[in-house]
């Protein structure tokens, strides 16, 4: 049975829709994440899963029993927000002690909760302090166990590291599934930062104007992405635009060639069938960088220029103008050797490292 | 250079703003029977006879400023929060109405209370002319803008996420209020208190019109009433006890809680 089901939920505000149509289901235990661009409607939809927003259509479903009338204290979700919102006249103790208080628990039995919470986020030592002697990181820890210890049906995380440094970030984003894996606790994140979404979820929903454009384990959206949006926002792509010339055998290839250059003919290994392509569709072909060589040596190819070349420690990042005037870019491992600056060369990829995307505007 | 004449003048207006006070604990210990300055001799005799109706005056003077700094306390709170929170026609016409007493004078403002209370006493049959409670509700008038005023600059940085966080944890908008909205306005509640406290202390006009008989008179009122006759040391014994407490109460605040907090912005 699913945790929480969204069933056509949509939210406006004077004519300007931040959430049109969203339906998603996140199942027990599962980590969910709501990634896209600021305005994306992903706090939105966070909001009213929270109950601090009604929808203004469809309904929101927690273990199967419709939530979407229940006001916030009674939906028995726990939020951990952006900006931490401890409580500052009360103790770190206090503060995870709170969610207890309400639902009548006290004495001896909160006391043993509020400690193990405190434990399982690293901060039993500091259960005296008050929240603004804590350093920010640990601040969101403290909001994390105080969302937590009411063992929620649900938790919430709206954009928690969001005012972090990387270092910390990439520290507390392990912490936070750890917990979340730990505790068997259904989560549901909100981020704008793709590597954050890939790294941490079992599944991730890409939204865009309100809508939710891809919604895939992280894996799939990665190597699948559904559109163009959905193949810049996660990660990097190489965009060319196509024509589809020849399908093969029940959908599992096909044959494509530049719209701007007829003779640059390219092979496209087709993984899923959810989109049948015909002769003659125009699209978009796209190949991520890591996944395109130099040198000649894959199937596809297209002439190039080096324009530009970044070191990232493990890997070179060169950025080459391909033969149609357009913008390529290329991951080459430190190691290998590299044309210099604005030298000619070749870029190949294979079939299986690309995919086939539809145009924005068809 | 530019130091040498910031300091002087800053000197300059430490001097004015204190030598009264300096001149009022001094006069105090003079022995003559008449005000000299500087006293020819020493004495304790005016602190010994301090007469009993400026004592009782005191002692009201502090009751009523009690009263008016709770009761101040409570409305200016709530209206406060009204107006910081509320969406409703007018709003602002009844912001700018609720400071409105800074801005009268308040012998305007003892005179107009004079007739109001007049009329309201025969509607309501509530006899409060002449009593403490009746003084108390003239200065709660005069006092509300000043806890508006410190409430609603403490709300000004008040994070409303944390109600949100609250409710998220299962508290019901009466809990969070007295679990997370109030304790954390306190400063802010506290320093209009104290300035509300310190208006009724200080007030002259309105206790004279609201106050009636010896035991609703403040000292204000007993010492403006004796030095239209005499004008003795006697006076100056009394005012320098205030000064005194007043002294005792900054440096109590001053070590618990700090006079910038207080007096500042009313945040935490």
């Amino acid at each position: 049975m699913s945790e929480v089901r969204l069933e056509h939920v949509s939210r406006t505000y004077d004519r300007v829709t931040a959430v049109d149509d969203v339906s998603l289901t996140v199942a027990e235990g599962q980590f969910l994440t709501l990634l896209g661009p600021s305005g994306c409607g992903k706090t939105t939809t966070l909001r009213m899963i929270a109950g601090f927003l009604q929808p203004t259509a469809g309904t929101i479903y927690i273990k199967g029993e419709d939530v979407t009338r229940v006001s916030a204290n009674r939906r028995d979700t726990g939020m951990v927000f952006q900006t931490y919102a401890l409580f500052p006249h009360m103790s770190v103790a206090a503060n995870v002690a709170f969610g207890l208080k309400m639902r009548g628990i006290r004495g001896e039995a909160a006391a043993v909760r509020v400690r193990d919470a405190l434990r399982v986020v690293q901060l039993e030592s500091m259960a005296d302090r008050l929240p603004r002697q804590l350093s920010g990181g640990q601040q969101q820890r403290v909001a994390l166990a105080r969302a937590v210890v009411i063992r929620p049906q649900v938790l919430l995380m709206d954009e928690p590291l969001g005012s972090l440094d990387l270092k910390l970030r990439q520290e507390l984003q392990i912490q936070i599934r750890s917990v979340q894996q730990e505790l068997g606790i259904t989560a549901i994140y909100v981020t704008h930062d793709q590597g954050e979404a890939l790294s941490m979820s079992d599944r991730v929903a890409v939204m865009r104007n309100g809508r939710v454009e891809q919604l895939d384990q992280p894996d799939r959206l990665y190597s699948r992405p559904v559109n163009a949006f959905v193949a810049n926002f996660v990660g990097r792509t190489n965009l060319l635009a196509v024509e589809v010339i020849e399908v093969f055998a029940a959908q599992s290839s096909c044959k494509v060639r530049s719209t701007d250059a007829p003779d640059l003919a390219f092979s496209v290994a087709i993984a899923d069938a959810d989109r049948a392509w015909r002769p003659g569709d125009r699209c978009l072909l796209g190949f991520r960088p890591e996944n395109g060589v130099l040198g000649s040596t894959a199937e596809n190819r297209i002439g190039a220029r080096v324009r530009d070349v970044r070191y990232f420690g493990a890997t070179r990042s060169v950025a080459l103008t391909n033969a149609l005037g357009g913008s390529l870019d290329i991951d080459v491992p430190s190691g290998n050797p590299i044309p210099a600056r604005g030298e000619s060369t070749e870029i190949s990829w294979r079939p299986n490292g690309c995919f086939l995307l539809p145009r924005e505007d068809s | 250079m530019l130091t040498i004449l910031n300091r002087a003048v800053i000197a300059l207006v430490f001097a004015f703003l204190l030598l009264p006070l300096i001149f009022v604990v001094v006069s105090s210990f003079g022995a003559s029977p008449m005000l000299a300055f500087p006293p020819t001799s020493f004495t304790f005799d005016w602190y010994r006879n301090i007469p009993a109706a400026f004592l009782s005056g005191l002692k009201v003077s502090l009751i009523v400023a009690l009263w008016t700094a709770l009761i101040a306390a409570i409305v200016g709170t709530c209206a406060a929060l009204a107006l910081s929170r509320g969406r409703f026609r007018g709003i602002r016409v009844v912001g700018v109405f609720c400071l409105a007493p800074l801005m009268v004078p308040s012998l305007v403002l003892a005179v107009a209370l004079y007739q109001f209370t007049g009329v309201l006493w025969d509607w309501t049959g509530l006899e409060l002319g002449g009593t403490v409670m009746g003084v108390v509700l003239g200065h709660t008038a005069v006092a509300i803008p000043y806890v508006v005023r410190a409430v609603m600059a403490g709300h000004a940085h008040f994070d409303r996420t944390l109600e949100e966080a609250a409710l998220n944890l299962g508290a019901n908008w009466r809990q969070t209020l007295i679990y997370v909205t109030l304790p954390v306005l306190v400063p802010g509640i506290m320093s209009g208190a104290v300035f509300a406290f310190l208006v009724s202390f200080d007030d002259l006009p309105i206790a004279l019109f609201m106050g009636g008989d010896a035991s609703s008179t403040t000292m204000p009122v007993k010492i403006y009433t004796s030095i239209e006759y005499s004008l003795k040391p006697d006076i100056m014994a009394i005012s320098a006890l205030v000064i005194y407490g007043s002294l005792a109460l900054m440096v109590l605040l001053e070590r618990t809680l700090g006079l910038e907090k207080f007096f500042g912005s009313g945040r935490a």
